[in-house]
């Protein structure tokens, strides 16, 4: 067992199959060996380390990807399982700390689910409609905007 | 900025780069020492915050931007940066290292290097690890745009490399040699160390860009090229000293000794791209500059058969090229071969007559001289040439070679295979149990007949000639079956399996089809025995046997015979009963193959002979001779009286109905064994064409079986003579078919093409030119084929 600790202190207590999904405590448990002691992550508060805890033992008995694959195949944001859609169905802001938590602690899985899911998000949407969502001021001076409508044209439906 | 745990946020880069420089130096200097998760995950934390922190504060004041993109120029600054200071950082430790390096010398130095380098490694490891934020973002950027960056463990080699390695490294193999001329000259020292230096050369290969070469390129350059240079001058100096000591055969054992030596240590110290590399410079020095002296040495060897010499010679050339190495060896060794073989059978003593008309003793001894020479160097192949394969193809050379060709067998006479098959012979058939034993020595006939069948395979596979062989052994094979005296089935039928192995079923057909007739003769003897009351009793014992004309080596006899009614009423007897069971099947009668055997009760005879009278085994002829002498009425006189009629040489002819030649040789035989007496005297005057004859009533002989109807040695004589021209017979029809074949595909062929392509297409004989020629003119005055009008060379295809 692994005793994973959050930046606020609380210690979570898992399978060393779950922790070693991220490639940062498999790298440590290496280099330092296994012991008791918990593993402080300053970086993850518990509400997010509980969220990663639950993807991991969900993964669990995932194979291993193989990286020529994950290369070779276009990526498309389609194919999220509906277990791993419902689990990012959480607020915004715990859906990008998911996604830092994911990217700090090397989770490639997870880290693609939440960009999967964020893409899904924007799917559709005006660059305005996008602009509210995540709350991003529209500073590009009107010569800018004309420059970049000209260098998407071909992406507009006509 | 949302998310960002307390207080890193305000911590600026030169506090985190504070924190990293304490946790490199306690990492690079004690590692297992140093270590707890916290220590650990703080430095990954700073590394990460060093990362991000700074890149997202210049972000704006939204979320952490969805932008993690290249044009980042903050993120591309601070990656930089971060890389620089580890740089920087490494540099200086390899440079106190370095520094240190300095009060160490020899063993002592390597000592120290191969210590640091396993510490190095695995701080490396851990530090490329805690460094994984940088691995994943910033050099992977820079790496996907081209720019020389290196990951965190390739770039701390690099430095290690460049900053240490490079300062001490003639230092470091001038150590290393120094070790290796002391383990040379057999001192006992820790060879661990050489490898740790050379596999950390190897480590320190991973280049810039990563093409396979360059990867070996420090280790090549560094280690590898200087050590061989070492190695070659340690054994340059040790090469001459030998020559000038001993003889060729001390420095090939010494030789010997150190490759076995070196071969084993390389594996053990240097990478394993290297070793053909190293092995070739070490075969160059030792073995390669004195090819031609140890070359010469292999004769010598051969002769007075010095397998371990031989062995050891043999596996250092075969080191060398095949060209300058093992190929003039295996000619040497053919010629040898071919020389013993060929001396092995001039030393047999035979007479020209022998020669001529083997005998069953010619033919083991020499079939046991060729597997003498040949178990010789068979086994010399396996123990001193371990099978080699160019070897073993030497041996078959020369093997063909002298068993075809020498003093007994000259060119075109296929003279070994008449030999070999009478070999065969003498293996299967019964009553030469005693030639068999003496042909292999001290062991029991029973095991060895398997043995002995399997050696005569090893000599028929050289054999050129197979139609002759066959021919020879139907003939033999033949004479066993009928006169039933075959050693066993059991034999007979494991050498026609053996033969079918190394000459396909098309040549033990016929061999094997003479079985089957056995078997069924067998079965209707008994069945016309059982049926005596349809076709009559038979009043003497007696066995049929019904060949097939197709698959035996005998003809029906050309001669008249007069067949006396106690034997012609047997033969209608089976005749009718043949003639019921197979209709319509012609049926010839060999007497000259028939044998028989009587009583014969003499008026004047005591003993044993009185009592049970003498058994005569006689030829059909001598039989149908002999009854007369015993008849109760016949052309001559006296019938009747105990001492029997006297028959005059003209009477017996009548009555046989046979020609003179069969007359008098039977005449002869009889005299000679005094069975018959003369009327003009003994020895060679008593056969003549105007003696009358009479039985011998006081013939005497000490044993009750006597045999009569042994081949004669004329007939022997005859049968090679008939059975090779036979031979002869088929091969032109062979030729004839092949160049009919080979021309109505053709059409039209020169004369050197449709010889070619004739000689190719024989299989079990060579096919001589004159032959050849020979057939094609019958073929042209057939109208087979005809000159080309235009050129007289060519031949046309007449449909």
């Amino acid at each position: 067992m692994v005793v994973l600790q959050s930046s606020d202190g609380k210690a979570f207590t898992v399978e060393r199959g779950v922790a070693i999904q991220s490639v940062l405590i498999k790298n440590l448990l290496e280099d330092i060996g296994e012991s008791d002691e918990p593993i402080p992550l300053p970086n993850v508060t518990a509400k997010v380390l509980e969220k990663v805890i639950e993807y991991c033992e969900y993964h669990v008995d995932d194979p291993a990807p193989i990286q020529d694959d994950l290369d070779e195949i276009p990526k498309r944001s389609d194919d999220i399982e509906p277990r791993d859609e419902n689990f990012m169905k959480v607020d915004q802001e715990l859906l990008f700390e998911i996604l830092l938590a994911a990217n700090y602690m090397d989770i490639k899985p997870l880290l693609e689910l939440g960009c999967k899911t964020v893409a899904n998000m924007i799917r559709n949407k005006t660059a305005q409609e996008i602009r509210t969502m995540f709350n991003i001021v529209d500073d590009f001076s009107p010569e800018e905007r004309e420059q970049i409508k000209k260098e998407n044209e071909w992406a507009e439906d006509h | 900025m949302s998310f960002r745990p307390n207080g890193d946020q305000s911590n600026d880069a030169d506090e985190l780069l504070s924190l990293l420089r304490v946790g490199l130096t306690d990492i690079l200097e004690n590692l297992a020492q140093c270590q707890g998760f916290t220590k650990y995950m703080s430095m990954y934390t700073a590394v990460y915050n060093f990362c991000t922190a700074l890149r997202s504060s210049v972000a704006g004041n939204g979320y952490y931007t969805a932008a993690d993109t290249t044009s980042s120029v903050h993120g591309v600054v601070y990656g930089r940066r971060l890389y620089t200071f580890l740089n920087e950082f490494i540099v200086q430790f390899m440079e106190q290292i370095a520094e240190r390096s300095a009060d160490f010398t020899g063993d002592d130095l390597l000592g120290f290097y191969n210590s640091e380098w396993v510490k190095f490694g695995d701080s490396t490891r851990c530090i490329h690890h805690i460094f994984d934020y940088l691995n994943r973002h910033w050099i992977q950027r820079e790496q996907e745009e081209g720019n020389n960056v290196s990951d965190v463990s390739t770039l701390m080699f690099h430095l290690w490399r460049d900053n240490f390695f490079m300062q001490i490294r003639n230092t470091l193999l001038e150590s290393v040699f120094n070790l290796m001329t002391r383990v040379r000259d057999g001192q006992v020292v820790d060879l661990g160390m050489v490898k740790s230096v050379a596999d950390s050369f190897v480590s320190l290969g991973g280049d810039e860009v990563g093409s396979s070469s360059k990867k070996m390129d420090v280790y090549n350059n560094y280690f590898l090229t200087p050590f061989i240079k070492a190695t070659v001058q340690y054994y340059s100096v040790e090469s001459e000293r030998l020559l000038n000591d001993g003889t060729i055969i001390d420095y090939i054992v010494r030789v010997s000794e150190r490759f076995k030596e070196e071969d084993e240590r390389a594996e053990l110290y240097l990478h394993e791209s290297s070793l053909p590399e190293f092995k070739q410079a070490l075969t160059n020095t030792l073995i390669g500059n004195q090819k031609e002296n140890l070359r010469a040495e292999f004769k010598p060897m051969l002769e007075v058969h010095e397998k371990d010499n031989l062995r050891r010679l043999y596996l250092l050339l075969r080191r060398l090229d095949d060209k300058d190495g093992l190929e003039p060896l295996r000619a040497v060794f053919s010629e040898h071969v071919k020389q013993a073989g060929l001396k092995a059978v001039e030393q047999l003593s035979v007479t020209a007559e022998e020669i001529a008309f083997p005998t069953p003793n010619l033919a083991r001894l020499f079939v046991s001289a060729l597997l003498g020479v040949h178990g010789t160097y068979t086994k010399m192949l396996h123990e001193s040439f371990l099978d080699d394969p160019g070897f073993s193809k030497a041996l078959d050379h020369a093997c063909s070679d002298f068993v075809n060709f020498n003093a007994i067998c000259p060119p075109n006479e296929n003279k070994a295979s008449l030999l070999l098959a009478t070999y065969c012979d003498l293996l299967l058939k019964k009553g030469s149990a005693a030639a068999r034993k003496a042909g292999a020595e001290g062991a029991s006939e029973d095991d060895n007949l398997e043995e002995q069948l399997t050696q005569a395979i090893c000599i028929f596979r050289y054999l050129k000639g197979t139609d002759v062989f066959q021919k020879f052994y139907s003939k033999g094979l033949a004479r066993r079956l009928v006169y039933e005296q075959s050693v066993s089935t059991h034999g007979e039928e494991t050498m026609i399996s053996k033969l079918k192995e190394v000459s396909g079923v098309e040549f033990i057909t016929r061999l094997a089809r003479m079985f089957n007739d056995m078997i069924v003769s067998k079965d209707m003897s008994d069945e016309f025995k059982s049926k005596a009351g349809v076709y009559g009793e038979v009043p003497f014992d007696f066995d049929m046997k019904v060949l097939n004309m197709v698959s035996w080596p005998y003809s029906p006899p050309d001669v008249k015979l007069e067949v006396p009614p106690v034997l012609s009423n047997v033969c209608e007897q089976y005749k009718r009963y043949l003639d019921d069971k197979h209709p319509g099947r012609k049926l010839s009668w060999l007497w000259n193959i028939a044998r028989a055997e009587i009583k014969l009760f003499l008026p004047n005879a005591t003993g044993p002979a009185a009592k049970n009278g003498y058994i005569f085994q006689l030829t059909t002829y001598q039989l149908v001779i002999l009854l007369l002498f015993s008849a109760e009425s016949g052309p001559g006189t006296g019938y009747g009286t105990p001492a029997g009629p006297t028959l005059t040489y003209t009477q017996l002819l009548a009555a046989t109905g046979l020609g003179e030649d069969i007359v008098l040789g039977e005449l002869e035989i009889f005299c000679k064994a005094r069975v018959l007496n003369s009327s003009t005297g003994l020895g060679s005057d008593a056969v003549s064409t105007s003696a009358s004859y009479s039985l011998n009533v006081d013939f005497k002989s000490k044993h009750l079986r006597v045999n009569l109807a042994n081949m004669k040695k004329s007939e022997q004589k005859r049968e090679i003579k008939d059975t090779m021209r036979a031979v002869d017979d088929d091969r032109m029809f062979t030729i004839q078919a092949a160049i009919v074949r080979i021309m109505k595909s053709r059409k039209k062929l020169s004369h050197r093409q449709l010889i070619e392509e004739t000689i190719n297409q024989i299989k079990p004989f060579q096919a001589q030119v004159s032959n050849i020629k020979k057939t094609i003119d019958q073929l042209i005055d057939k109208e087979y084929l005809e000159r080309d009008a235009n050129s007289r060379d060519m031949y046309n295809y007449l449909a």
